[in-house]
């Protein structure tokens, strides 16, 4: 008789238990239906379907969305994605990319089968014609990424050996027409970005930040001021926003700002792994920024975060500017890491990249601002 | 709207479909005594979920059908509480793939009405379930009051066993309260379902 009064206690207490977890997971505030009613069928261009777009950008009459190989698509509407020949060359890896969003972009180019570099390419009329612009500077090194800041074109390179490989940075000099050494060199991680802002170059690591008031004079002595993200922080995105402010996210959740010569830094959540980064306005005009930046939690997407509040918004918040709908972001991006973050500011459009594979979606969305409010991800 | 209407219309048939297999005959033999009192019932039923509409219309809405045609399984337990009169409770799971590439997962428990008719081999029923359900999007969730109301006919292969399909209208309030009572909905499904009863 206790055995049985006791049982029956039991499955008391578990119907209880699950009661009340079924009750904890409701919320008023979120509308299933109504996010289902709000969905927008996503079909987008095979070549970002379980794909992955490392880097995007744009020069005024092309959009530019990186993966193996450098793809293009005017901004005219309509137009189709397609891979951009670089010097009359379609079977390359693209090392790097770059623009200086006067109308110039660069390309790296390397051997699929190698990695040997075939060339560093410019072109001002958005791949019609290209001009090399290397002279042998790599040929014993493998080409990692390009970056344009200040009217300079970086690149990063690295040597191999059997354990270890070692990376280190040069730009392009318009004198000798040759790509010199920056001074930064024997670097055991790769950089994760190249910006100018706050009257200096400044580019990271994931451990260190490295700054020099011109192209060549970095060194290999990390940035030790107050204030800068110390070793103990693990850095993950760098970004310049429109007045000059340079912005560095950590994966333990913070931005930190170097502006007149100091850092601040700001918790944006916690327990939040930050990513890239990028500053958009909120309209045309425009009259205000968003920093649109990477997070990994639970979810992946992105925060809006608002510098003048200081309020963070998921990409889905209610108030969340960038889209009309929850739903626009939730069936979108909010499952995917986000890798890079492009606005036009010629098309008023946001272009976002994620890594897609194995989501059985699209790894690039647009966002275009049509004159009162944005339109929503849409696949490309 | 035609399509709505045109389900509308087709559910109301199939429901309707069992009354005229109401036969006199049966008054008294109750279909071998299979639904009379004290009489029990398991079912077990699987079949497909097909999204009607959701009222109100959603102003930001882009897509006419939102939700595709889903998956649904059931189980419920009927005892007859009178000859043709059955009480008892069903548990139900649902699927369906959203335009958006999401799931939405619809988990019903509810009380369950039924009345029984027929003349062997063939048995009909018509009904109503009423109760609650979860609902999960995305991690998200409600629970939602639920209704469903319609009728199926049974053909008997056994002494206890009948196999047989059933059409229901499913109608979920997902109702919200206060600041956030403009999210309230109600939404429309038709269950199309295969199934085999049990009566002991």
């Amino acid at each position: 008789m206790k055995t049985k009064k006791i049982a029956g206690l039991t499955i008391l207490l578990i119907a209880a238990a699950a009661a009340a977890l079924i009750l904890a997971a409701c919320d008023n505030s979120y509308g299933v239906f109504h996010e289902i009613q709000t969905e927008k069928a996503q079909v987008g261009t095979d070549i970002f379907k379980n794909a992955t777009v490392k880097a995007l950008g744009g020069d005024g009459s092309k959009y530019y969305a990186i993966m193996a190989k450098v793809y293009a698509k005017s901004t005219t509407p309509g137009s189709v994605w397609s891979v951009l020949s670089v010097s009359n060359d379609t079977d390359y890896y693209c090392s790097g990319f770059a623009s200086d969003e006067a109308g110039t972009i660069y390309v790296a180019s390397s051997d699929t089968a190698s990695t040997a570099l075939k060339g560093i390419y410019s072109t001002i009329d958005s791949g019609a014609n290209w001009t090399k612009m290397d002279s042998g500077e790599f040929a014993s090194k493998i080409v990692d990424a390009l970056y344009y800041a200040n009217g300079k074109l970086f690149v990063e390179a690295h040597t191999e050996t059997d354990t270890a490989a070692t990376y280190a940075l040069y730009y392009y000099d318009t004198v000798s027409s040759t790509f010199l050494t920056a001074g930064l060199s024997g670097l055991d991680l790769p950089l994760k970005g190249l910006v100018w802002g706050d009257s200096a170059y400044w580019t990271i690591t994931s451990s260190n930040v490295y700054t020099s008031a011109t192209e060549s004079g970095f060194t290999s002595t990390a940035e030790s001021t107050s204030g800068t993200p110390s070793a103990a922080k693990t850095l993950a995105g760098i970004a310049v926003d429109s007045v000059g402010q340079v912005l560095v996210t950590t994966t333990d959740g913070y931005l930190y700002t170097r502006a007149s010569s100091a850092w601040t830094n700001k918790l944006i959540a916690s327990s939040v792994v930050l990513g890239v980064l990028a500053e958009v306005p909120i309209d045309s005009t425009p009259s205000g920024y968003r920093l649109m930046m990477a997070k990994h939690n639970a979810s992946y997407g992105y925060y809006e975060y608002n510098a003048t509040t200081s309020a963070v918004l998921q990409g889905n918040d209610s108030s969340a500017i960038f889209v009309p709908t929850a739903s626009s972001y939730t069936t979108t991006i909010y499952t995917k890491p986000v890798l890079a973050i492009y606005y036009s500011a010629t098309n008023d459009t946001i272009l976002i990249g994620m890594a897609a594979q194995g989501t059985d979606t699209y790894a690039l969305y647009s966002n275009t601002y049509s004159g009162t409010a944005w339109s929503g991800w849409t696949a490309e | 709207m035609k399509r709505k209407l045109a389900a509308i219309g087709a559910l109301i048939l199939l429901a309707a479909l069992p009354l005229f297999g109401q036969d006199k005959t049966d008054s008294q033999d109750y279909f071998g005594g299979l639904h009379k009192k004290g009489s029990q019932i398991i079912s077990l039923t699987t079949g497909a979920g097909v999204p009607l509409f959701i009222l109100p219309a959603d102003a930001l809405a882009t897509e006419a059908t939102p939700l595709y045609v889903g998956a649904s399984f059931s189980l419920s337990y009927q005892y007859f509480i009178a000859n043709r009169f059955t009480i008892g409770g069903s548990l139900t799971g649902a699927f369906n793939g959203t335009v958006g590439g999401r799931t939405l997962f619809v988990a019903p428990v509810a009380l369950k009405l039924g009345y029984w008719w027929g003349k062997q081999p063939i048995e009909y029923t018509v009904g109503m379930d009423l109760g609650a359900s979860v609902l999960r999007l995305s991690g998200n969730g409600m629970i939602t009051p639920f209704a469903k109301l319609g009728g199926g006919a049974f053909a008997q292969v056994s002494e206890a066993w009948s196999l047989g399909g059933q059409a229901y209208w499913w109608l979920i309030p997902e109702i919200h309260t206060g600041t956030y009572s403009s999210l309230t909905r109600y939404a429309n499904s038709l269950e199309l379902s295969l199934g085999a009863v049990y009566h002991f």
